[in-house]
């Protein structure tokens, strides 16, 4: 719309953005005990914990970022603020587009449901209406290679194929930005493959994506540009290339 | 602790009621969902919709026409079953709402929709249940011979202030449920409570003539009261509501559904921290 700006805005931006979490160690199981923390000067005090903190990151359109760390460093966090299923305590998160909202492959499947009614109901909760279902559904099914099993209840599925069917729903819902969870964690060597080629697909649609993963070979081939978390900071930030190297070089071989 | 997080974009805009519409095919899954889960792996499926409310309401009607008959009221077994049938309605909300949240932690935390579908869902299918009941009561009708009239289509604006009702106790529930998990528990002793404080065994009538002014009053301000008299005025009796007892039913109605939904909107952002 503007001439006379150069650059495109940011499709994701992190303004000094912080989580904190209370750790309760025991709910309040009286009310009294409630309205006693509510009235009294003063706060018990609970363990507080920050999941992520003083967090400024802008990711353009099109960009493709891997977020790297051990457990507990705050990827997760910052995946669920991307997607705003939680709201910072600090700071701002502001996301223009579309999310592929979906945190965790095959979230919300029910066991009970075949992959088919299973498909309906995750693609519709994500946004979809049913003419868009509709138009995916054969693609869906047949991404996840699973036209056998498509009416057995998914209780039956291996996780393999809970995961490709997961991985074909959250896909083929067309969003600007997806966001990307340890998806390769299950899943054969071939169906990675496919993964991978699919989430380049993407890339080159010029689709933003955030992707997580503990594997630094796959994060290497997806993403251009790496954020290393550690305890909820950001320790280093660059080129792919650059922050594997020295984020695997700490790791014992 | 500054809260400065008005910008975050998720796919719910905010306004509940277009929330529904933009996702109803997401809430149309949800309620089939509802019934396929339930009726799964049941010889007889479906048919235990009707199956039932005619074995619940149907004992009903052979105890008191038979066992323990009244002559005071006339058609006692309809009498009852129209205060029964709005009570189960209630109940039969009331109780999947306020855990329906909680139950829900994986699709809160892992997928982004407006929470307000989840709710609305176990409301929508309890509703789909209650026009089978409402079915069984037809054929009950028909059985003792009831006159049709036009009066009978006050059913229609009665179910929808209940439905105002249980959509706004629903929302206030379920979101406390999420401090308090002691609130679902809680709730089944509040519903039994409940049953005997409801005119379903008794009718308005007597509760005026025994109850002071000031506890009559108080007495009306549950809806169900109001809802449930003006049933039994229009197929009974053919008589218009009765401004007395509706009247604090509708006002109820609405005021709760208006808390429950400014409760509901101004805490579903943080709910999910405390799943």
């Amino acid at each position: 719309m503007n001439s006379t700006t150069h650059t495109e805005p940011p499709i994701i931006r992190f303004r000094s953005v912080g989580k904190r979490y209370i750790l309760q160690k025991q709910r309040p199981f009286l009310l009294h005990e409630t309205f006693h923390r509510l009235f009294s000067r003063r706060q018990r005090r609970d363990d507080e914990f920050w999941a992520v903190r003083d967090i400024d990151i802008t990711i353009a359109r099109g960009e493709s970022l891997g977020l790297v760390g051990g457990n507990g460093a705050g990827k997760s966090t910052m995946m669920s603020l991307t997607a705003g299923t939680i709201s910072p305590t600090l700071g701002q998160v502001t996301v223009t587009g579309r999310i592929s909202g979906l945190l965790e492959l095959g979230a919300g499947f029910h066991p009970d449901l075949t992959g088919r009614e299973n498909i309906y109901l995750n693609a519709s909760l994500l946004g979809l209406c049913r003419e868009e279902v509709e138009a995916q559904y054969k693609s869906i099914v047949d991404f996840s290679e699973l036209h056998n099993f498509i009416d057995v209840p998914i209780r039956n599925y291996s996780s393999g194929m809970h995961v490709r069917l997961g991985f074909a729903v959250a896909t083929h819902i067309d969003p600007d930005i997806l966001l990307m969870d340890e998806v390769l964690a299950v899943g054969d060597q071939n169906f990675q493959q496919k993964c991978i080629t699919r989430i380049l697909k993407f890339r080159d649609d010029g689709k933003t994506i955030l992707f997580v993963s503990h594997n630094a070979d796959a994060v290497k081939r997806l993403c251009q540009r790496v954020i290393w978390l550690e305890k909820g900071r950001i320790k280093m930030q660059g080129p792919a290339e650059e922050v594997l190297a020295a984020y695997t070089s700490g790791m014992p071989k | 602790m500054a809260q400065d997080n008005a910008t975050v974009k998720t796919h719910a805009t905010g306004n509940m009621l277009v929330d529904i519409w933009r996702y109803r095919y997401a809430l149309h899954n949800m309620i089939l969902k509802d019934f396929k889960v339930r009726y799964r792996n049941m010889s007889l499926g479906i048919a235990w919709s009707v199956l039932n409310p005619l074995i619940m309401l149907g004992v009903l009607v052979v105890v008191f026409s038979y066992i323990h008959t009244n002559r005071v009221v006339e058609n006692f077994p309809i009498f009852l079953l129209l205060g029964m049938i709005p009570f189960n309605f209630y109940s039969l909300c009331i109780a999947p709402t306020t855990g329906c949240i909680v139950e829900n932690t994986t699709l809160m935390k892992k997928i982004i929709f407006p929470r307000i579908i989840l709710p609305v869902s176990v409301v929508c299918s309890q509703t789909i249940q209650l026009l089978f009941q409402l079915l069984v009561l037809g054929i009950f009708l028909a059985i003792f011979k009831v006159p049709l009239s036009w009066y009978w289509l006050w059913l229609i604006p009665v179910f929808m202030i209940e439905l105002l009702f249980i959509f706004g106790m629903g929302l206030i529930l379920a979101t406390i449920n999420v401090y308090f998990r002691d609130v679902q528990y809680l709730v089944h002793s509040i519903l039994t409570v409940m049953f005997w404080f409801t005119p379903i065994f008794y009718s308005v009538t007597i509760v005026k003539k025994s109850l002071s002014p000031l506890l009559y009053w108080i007495y009306l301000l549950n809806p169900l009261t109001g809802c449930i008299d003006t049933l039994r005025r229009a197929i009974l009796d053919h008589l218009p509501p009765n401004p007395e007892t509706i009247g604090p039913a509708i006002i109820m109605a609405i005021g709760t559904a208006i808390t429950g939904a400014l409760v509901f909107s101004s805490k579903s952002r943080e709910l999910t921290d405390k799943l």
